[in-house]
């Protein structure tokens, strides 16, 4: 007993949870099981490791986290021993018979209780304080890596595994650091119980040790099976929800085909393996409770038969003897639930594993000065040419490098009209996305200065890795593309990707503004020089249409458009951003015909100041190109309809 | 109180759930009332160890710790058997749930469906079940709380009442406290969940688009916008936490008050000899039951009202309407024929349209004939097609805005009908009407001689749908096609794939039919993607194609390929197909023009273009492609 609740935990996933010094857990229990959905199974190659990395996420935090710890430990020293001792005097004051010894105690009771809640108070709030901190700055270093990262690690990491990382992940690492915190302080706790209990009567320490080893063998008999089993748990959690997922998502398929009862079937199936292991689960861990009640029990009462025998002897008083209760209480709680906390541990060291992974992930060329490390601040010591560069408005911060590149290649352009000057040249780029298959295998064209391009040929057939050779998305395996005469590869990519404009085949539409959207091109165009862009792309008609215009939100991937006015929007956004070379990746595909007229006439003009390159299956946009450019079989063959 | 009926209609609700609810209710009472009395055996057991100690007698503490031992064996089984029923419980009740909300999103009307937020009914699928699966165990923590506090109250008051008086009296202070500091904690956690869900949308969004980003050079200004919804996270998370360190705080100095109340009045007595050292310790363990754990009742009943309200999102589903065709009051819904006013001229030519284009009127449909009243006649799905009528026909997502207006045309059975419009016409709306995905109201849709409104499903037999975004499921290619058929033979899966120009990329991978598909079928590129779900429609059989520009990812060559073997499939078949290709609205033996829900022209393509036509304008100079 003690005059603080006892710390067994019900296992039950938070049956009641009045945990260890009233601490109440931050996370809701919602979200500690999406974190613990996400978990995988990997074996732990080096805990220390782990531990150590996990730690590194702290940063500049650590002397904060440093005094977490320190007071931890001193509410546990007023958990522990202070209230013990307090115990110990009160117990003997009342056998005295001492009245006022008895109120002497009880106030020394009351000061350990008040310091233990205040202790516990701010080593709460300080360690939350804190450990936001550090997930803040975990999410902004995993969301900056990931944003620079080469689009090649997209190929084998999905979009949902980063948000997971970004939400879920983060959130059980911060738990980690918080758990681990707790386990220094629970450590601090049992050295000071063990060393008060030496002192009063090495027996009872002894007894003490012998039990704990019981407690903990016990618990490390359930601790394999309990884990396997809950790993199986939040495996079959996982894969319920996502068949449950999908079945959603292709409703309109399976109604249409019918195929209700098969694919229901299939979902419901999840939902039954997933109760067989539950069940399972819930069995064992009735077990396990009723294992380590017992011999938590046990053990207390073995401890106070010890101090009960040392007191009969006289070697120890009764009010320690009751004090012993306490001291011996609150390690067995600790031991017994270390196996808990250990498997705890390991989902939280595998979550900040992860995150690990996930900061070093390669990011592409010269990307390193934009990462956000070390203090928030990071963002303020780029460099100013990579400054301007990345801000490209011809009126305020120029791109020296870029602006010069094009005037001479004007220049040059009137000199000589017919040869030499090409913006864009691939010499025998040979390039694929695995090393077994070549996607384009030795390919050769030129595009010259204001002439319109187009790039036609099957589906898989390269033309949409030719537009992400341009933006050096990849470097080819072999070959050089050159940009007016300069190889890509030694092109600065901010700079590289200033001089290309790109409309995707996928439009790509950001929660904000429209006016925010198109402003994505260039971000201190003023709103007279955006209208002039959605003009181009035949967008303003419909955003003045809009409940208010320019200022209209787009939500979320811009559910309240249809395609086509997505795809205007991009159009509008390279228009807006005036690029040397315009990239158009099937453009038109979901607009009108009579949208589609208007906007060839855009790119025809844009044409005759600038360079286009236009990919499509069908005529449209790409009508009139000067030169027609069929990739197949890995080749392009050029086709000049003009010159 | 109407709250309080509610309440007890859910948890019948929640009862109903149960297999065997009676058995279950009488194991849960009788563990409920043991677990109660728990603590003050533990606390007798306990005051009898402390006496013997006390009274330094040997062979007392022996029996004594005999006594301990026995009490503490006992709790930890029924504790053991307590978790694992009430973990049993919690799982019965997820598992039915979870079985009810997919079969009721199975089974609502696809209209229904899409009109819930995206991702709504997956986010109750799973954080939802998992909070008000928990209802019942709620509710019995609670009650476990109330009793443990009652049997421990009138143990006390055995014990010593003067003591255990006072020390209940600090009961209610403890509640006040408690109660006034945990206050905030439901609007802190909510500010706190929606910032993460922010937080996770942004990402999303982000990071699909990072390609975008990149080309823009728009790296910074992503980052800083998650920055801001990151950081808004730590501000909820924070604010969290400074309530929860003011509860830390008194859970560790407040819930102490009946301790110290204990040992001072208890001590007094004691020094006067009416009470013993075990009797104080055992008021003090049995104060256990009553400071600390009454405080948290709040949060217990708090955690009842979150799980009721989850239970309630659940049940708003469950309780969404059927998509089931409604039984006529003569409950033969297959004498729903065309009445006789439909018995069109037997002339199965159309009427051509002369000189521009033609405004659609109720009146000109008699013109457009159908085939003769025999095709009507039911036909075998598999070998001759069917005829459509559409009459008077609107439809709206939206009340008050009209994707379909008035809508009135004739499909005779077995000819090729394109659909022509711009994007956002209607088109796509009323392919999904034809196919059954939406109950027709108000006006009529035949299929063959079934009215639609009536009968849904009968579409849903008959039509193959070929959506525009093709959508495949995680599993072996060969599940994905047997889902439309789970019959059908190698031969017939081979014949569909190459019907679709599939069967070559499908065959040149080592796995061939038993190839792997990831979710959603990313490992497969657009245009493949689309020609498998184009095999697997065909596989299903029908006498009606409704296609929704299946081939917009597609290349040129293959489109063709697809077409003309597709066609050739379809040979005798209705085919309707919405489309921008102006090569099939040549071959089309019919081409309606739509415009703002409204059919504004029709005719052949011959027919329709010509000068000032809106087909015309749709086709533009371009002449390879139609408006989308």
């Amino acid at each position: 007993m003690s005059p603080k609740p006892s710390a067994r935990n019900d296992k039950d996933g938070g049956d009641d949870k009045d945990g260890r010094k009233g601490k109440i857990e931050t996370s809701d229990r919602a979200r500690e099981e999406g974190a613990r959905t996400e978990r995988s199974r990997e074996k732990r190659p080096d805990s220390w490791r782990d531990v150590r990395d996990m730690l590194s996420f702290l940063g500049a935090y650590w002397p904060l986290y440093i005094v977490c710890i320190f007071l931890n430990i001193c509410a546990n020293l007023a958990y522990g021993p202070g209230i013990a001792y307090s115990l110990a005097v009160l117990t003997d004051s009342i056998t005295a018979k001492e009245i006022s010894l008895v109120w002497r105690a009880a106030r020394l009771l009351g000061l350990m209780a008040a310091a233990m809640g205040a202790l516990a108070g701010i080593s709460h709030f300080l360690s939350n304080w804190t450990l936001e901190a550090v997930a803040l700055n975990i999410r902004r270093k995993v969301m900056s890596r990931a944003l620079r990262a080469n689009l090649s690690y997209w190929h084998i990491q999905k979009t949902g595994d980063t948000v997971s990382l970004l939400v879920n992940d983060t959130e059980t690492a911060k738990q980690g650091l918080s758990l681990l915190h707790g386990l220094v302080g629970d450590i601090g706790l049992i050295v000071s119980c063990v060393v008060t209990l030496i002192a009063w009567g090495p027996g009872t320490a002894l007894a003490l040790f012998v039990l704990a080893a019981l407690c903990m063998f016990v618990g490390a008999r359930f601790a394999e099976p309990v884990g396997k089993v809950s790993d199986e748990y939040q495996a079959e959690t996982a894969n319920t929800t996502s068949a449950a997922t999908e079945l959603l998502s292709g409703i309109a398929v399976v109604k249409s085909l019918k195929a209700e009862p098969i694919a229901l079937g299939r979902a419901l199936r999840t939902v039954d393996r997933l109760y067989g292991v539950a069940r399972k689960r819930g069995r064992l861990l009735g077990l396990q409770y009723g294992a380590t009640a017992i011999t938590q029990g046990l053990s207390s009462v073995g401890v106070l038969i010890v101090a009960a025998f040392l007191s009969l002897r006289g070697r120890m008083t009764v009010g320690q003897a009751v004090g012993v209760m306490q001291l011996a209480s609150l390690p067995l709680n600790v031991f017994g639930s270390l196996g808990e906390s250990w498997a705890t541990i390991q989902q939280n060291l595998a979550a900040s594993r992860r995150l690990k992974v996930s900061m070093e992930i390669p990011v592409e060329r010269d990307a390193g000065d934009a990462l956000a490390e070390g203090s928030p601040d990071a963002r303020g010591a780029l460099q100013p040419d990579a400054r301007a560069a990345l801000h490209p408005d011809p009126r305020m911060a120029p791109r020296p490098e870029v602006q010069t590149g094009l005037q001479q290649s004007h220049a040059h352009t009137a000199l000589h009209p017919e040869d030499t000057d090409f913006v864009l040249e691939f010499d025998s780029v040979t390039f694929g996305y695995d090393r077994e298959r070549a996607v384009l295998d030795g390919a050769c064209f030129r595009i010259r200065e204001r002439q319109k391009a187009a790039l036609v040929g099957p589906s898989g057939g390269g033309k949409t890795s030719v537009l992400r050779l341009i933006q050096g998305f990849y470097e080819p395996w072999e070959g050089t593309i050159k940009l007016r005469g300069k190889d890509v590869s030694s092109i600065p990519l901010k700079e590289l990707r200033s001089q290309v404009g790109i409309v995707p085949q996928e439009p790509f539409i950001f929660p904000g503004t429209v006016r925010e959207n198109i402003a994505m091109g260039n971000e201190q165009a003023s709103l007279d020089e955006i209208i002039r862009a959605a003009k181009l792309a035949n967008a303003h008609e419909f955003i003045a249409g809009l409940p208010e215009g320019y200022d209209t939100v787009l939500d979320e991937r811009g559910g309240n458009l249809s395609g086509g006015q997505k795809q205007r929007i991009c159009l509008a956004r390279a228009f807006l951003k005036d690029a040397g070379l315009l990239l158009l990746d099937e453009p038109t595909s979901s607009v009108d015909a009579e949208s589609e007229a208007l906007i060839r006439q855009s790119v025809d003009e844009y044409a005759s100041r600038k360079t286009v390159l236009a990919v499509s299956h069908t005529e449209g946009v790409v009508e009139g190109a000067g030169v027609v450019l069929s990739v197949a079989d890995g080749k392009v063959t050029e086709t000049r309809r003009r010159d | 109180m109407k709250t309080r009926a509610a309440i007890s209609g859910d948890l019948r609700r929640v009862t109903g759930l149960i297999e065997s609810p009676f058995k279950t209710y009488l194991q849960l009472s009788l563990l409920l009332v043991t677990e109660s009395l728990e603590p003050a055996l533990g606390a007798f057991a306990l005051k009898g160890l402390l006496d013997a100690f006390v009274a330094l007698n040997a062979s007392l503490v022996w029996r004594a710790a005999l006594v301990f031992f026995g009490v503490t064996v006992f709790g930890a089984l029924i504790g053991g058997t307590g978790v694992s029923m009430r973990v049993r419980l919690v799982e019965e009740l997820a598992r039915r749930q979870r079985e009810a909300l997919m079969r009721s999103g199975v089974e609502m009307p696809l209209l229904q469906f899409e009109k819930l937020p995206r991702g709504d009914l997956a986010s109750r699928l799973t954080s939802d079940i998992t909070v008000s699966s928990r209802v019942i165990t709620e509710c019995y923590l609670l009650a476990r709380v109330a009793l443990r506090a009652f049997a421990a109250a009138a143990y006390m008051l055995t014990l010593n009442w003067q003591v255990a008086l006072a020390c209940a009296l600090t009961g209610p202070v403890t509640l006040v406290v408690s109660g006034t500091i945990s206050r905030p904690i439901n609007k802190r956690s909510m500010e706190l969940q929606t910032a993460i869900g922010q937080v996770s949308s942004e990402a999303l969004n982000t990071l699909e688009g990072v390609q975008a980003i990149k080309s823009f050079l728009a790296e910074d200004s992503a980052e800083k916008r998650f920055l801001t919804r990151a950081s808004a996270v730590r501000l909820a998370a924070v604010r969290m936490s400074s309530v929860f360190a003011l509860n830390a705080a008194w859970m560790g100095t407040g819930s102490l008050l009946p301790f110290a109340v204990t040992f001072g009045y208890g001590g007094y007595m004691a020094v006067q000899g009416r009470l013993t050292i075990g009797g104080i310790l055992a008021l003090v363990s049995l104060c256990n039951n009553l400071g600390w754990p009454l405080a948290g009742m709040g949060r217990s009943l708090a955690n009842v009202r979150r799980s009721l309200g989850a239970f309630r999102r659940v049940t708003e589903i469950l309780d969404l309407p059927r998509d089931v065709d409604p039984v006529p009051a003569d409950g033969h819904p297959e004498q729903h024929v065309i009445e006789s006013e439909w018995d069109l001229p037997p002339d199965a030519n159309l009427a051509p349209v002369e000189g521009a284009a033609i405004t659609e009127r109720a009146d000109s449909l008699s013109r457009a004939g159908t085939t003769d009243p025999s095709a009507d006649a039911i036909p075998e799905p598999e070998d001759a097609g069917l005829s459509i009528t559409v009459r008077g026909l609107s439809f709206e997502y939206i009340q008050g805005t009209p994707v379909l207006k008035d809508i009135s045309i004739e499909i005779p059975a077995g000819s090729l009908v394109v659909l022509a419009g711009k994007s956002g016409c209607g088109k796509s709306t009323l392919i999904k009407v034809l196919a059954g995905l939406y109950r027709p109201y108000p006006g009529t849709v035949f299929i063959g001689d079934r009215d639609l409104h009536y009968e849904a499903s009968w579409a849903r037999t008959v039509t193959l749908y070929l959506p525009q975004e093709p959508f495949l499921f995680s599993g072996s290619l060969r599940e994905n096609l047997q889902l439309a058929n789970a019959e059908a033979t190698e031969a017939e899966l081979r014949q569909a794939l190459s019907i679709a120009d599939a069967l070559e990329f499908v065959e040149r991978d080592e796995g061939g039919l038993d190839r792997k598909v990831s979710e959603r079928g990313s490992s497969f590129s657009g245009g493949e993607r689309q020609r498998l779900s184009i095999a697997r429609t065909l596989l299903k059989r029908g006498a009606v194609l409704l296609v929704d520009e299946p081939t917009s990812s597609v290349d040129r060559e293959s489109e063709e390929r697809i077409w003309s073997s597709l066609l050739l499939a379809m040979k005798g078949k209705t085919c309707v197909v919405a489309t921008h290709r102006l090569e099939i609205a040549a071959r089309a033996d019919l081409v309606f023009v739509m415009d703002g829900g409204r059919i504004v022209e029709y005719g052949t393509h011959a027919d329709l273009h010509m000068p000032g036509t809106v087909y015309s304008s749709l086709v533009g100079e371009t002449g390879g492609v139609m408006a989308g």
